[in-house]
């Protein structure tokens, strides 16, 4: 029986795409970091700052918009990708709980595609087990 | 269902209209490209080349040094010719003055050399007739721009909005954009531009944006697992638009994107 932790799990999937700097578990509805892993070492609060940034883009019009308009009908939330000359910031929700997501800070070359995939798996497992 | 005929004579009469309105200084010697300095220059060189998809002659002239005529198909490079009244199209279209663009260096510094030289700069385009050479890659204005600006920090965007719009086109399933030329305008499937130009009017506006964000950034919303399109939204420069897009082609979407910011 795989008995990793949240943190292994987040390790795991930093350690897989090198471009990653830093990955956070997090509880959205409250803004709440519940696990996290970093590059380099890091601050409580930026980790905080990372997971307000991602509740304020769900929070958002356009987010609300564009999930009733396109994914609502499923009952799906989608993805979201922010990215801009230095980085991507990708939010990933989980579909075994609603206010759960991985939070990542991409700049590297790996596909975000594959990335969204394993984040996504990595929610899904984390789901199962809890 | 919109009338398609009738959009088409609007847009149509909006273009006739516009263009009445231009004033591009157009003389015999073509579109002016006058820049302040050869910097500035050099940017609406590698621009042109950036801008050009069909196999074009572009001819750059000027009153001080010769003509510079580039050979450019697919905003790629694949000749070089200067000298005065350059003709490219003889015999088997090799002129004498041709410059081997094996080595992106020399070509960089021909390019530098004319723009240091020229002051008012005229640009004209030509249909190419002769075949492009096989086997050759060509130099995009990237590989040139790194060969020209590096380490001076003044690298050019490798694309402009208007050429990332153009190579979107190949993956887009519809786009909205607000801010076109010849106003709000709807390219590919119609009923999914007019979903995108819903959002806009609902959202248009409302930027998410902190400290932690350009002004100029996207943002793409997406699920690979479900059959429905990919969503992006640009902001850019004070102007915004709207993307719909086969979510497996995520990647490309990003990469077409990213390279406005560049």
């Amino acid at each position: 029986m795989n008995s990793l932790s949240v943190k292994d799990r987040l390790d795991s999937f930093r350690n897989r795409f090198a471009g990653c700097s830093v990955v956070v578990f997090a509880d959205v509805s409250t803004g709440m970091v519940l696990s996290a892993s970093s590059r380099e070492r890091t601050t409580q609060e930026k980790l905080d700052d990372l997971c307000r940034r991602a509740a304020s883009r769900l929070a958002a019009g356009a987010h609300a918009g564009v999930s009733n308009r396109f994914f609502g009908a499923n009952g799906l939330t989608p993805s979201l990708i922010e990215f801009d000359a230095a980085q991507r910031f990708c939010i990933v929700r989980s579909n075994h709980a609603d206010e759960e997501a991985l939070c990542f800070l991409h700049d590297g070359p790996e596909p975000v595609s594959e990335m969204l995939a394993v984040a996504s798996e990595l929610l899904s497992d984390i789901g199962a087990e809890g | 269902m919109p009338d398609g005929r009738t959009e088409d004579a609007e847009r149509l009469c909006k273009v006739l209209s516009s263009l009445r309105n231009i004033e591009h200084g157009f003389s015999a010697r073509g579109r002016p490209l006058a820049k302040e300095d050869a910097a500035q220059r050099l940017r609406a060189i590698l621009q042109e080349i950036d801008e050009t998809v069909l196999r074009r002659h572009l001819r750059f002239t000027n009153d001080r040094v010769g003509d510079l005529v580039l050979d450019v198909a697919e905003r790629r490079l694949f000749g070089v010719s200067v000298g005065k009244d350059v003709r490219l199209e003889k015999g088997d279209g090799i002129a004498e003055t041709q410059i081997s663009i094996d080595d992106p260096a020399s070509v960089a510094g021909v390019l530098q050399g004319f723009c240091a030289e020229a002051d008012s700069v005229y640009v004209q385009t030509e249909i190419a007739q002769s075949a492009l050479p096989e086997g050759v890659m060509g130099l995009s204005a990237a590989d040139l721009s790194a060969q020209l600006f590096e380490g001076s920090g003044k690298a050019m965007p490798s694309v402009t909005l208007e050429t990332a719009i153009a190579d979107c086109r190949i993956f887009a399933l519809a786009i909205f954009d607000s801010d076109a030329a010849e106003g709000a305008a709807i390219i590919g499937q119609t009923a999914l531009g007019m979903e995108l130009q819903a959002l806009d009017t609902e959202h248009g506006s409302g930027k998410v944006i902190d400290e932690q964000s350009s002004p100029d950034h996207c943002v793409i919303w997406a699920r690979a697992d479900a059959q429905m399109p990919a969503i992006l939204k640009v902001h850019h420069n004070g102007r915004h638009l709207w993307v719909a897009f086969e979510a497996d082609q995520l990647d490309a979407c990003i990469e077409c994107w990213s390279a406005i910011f560049a």
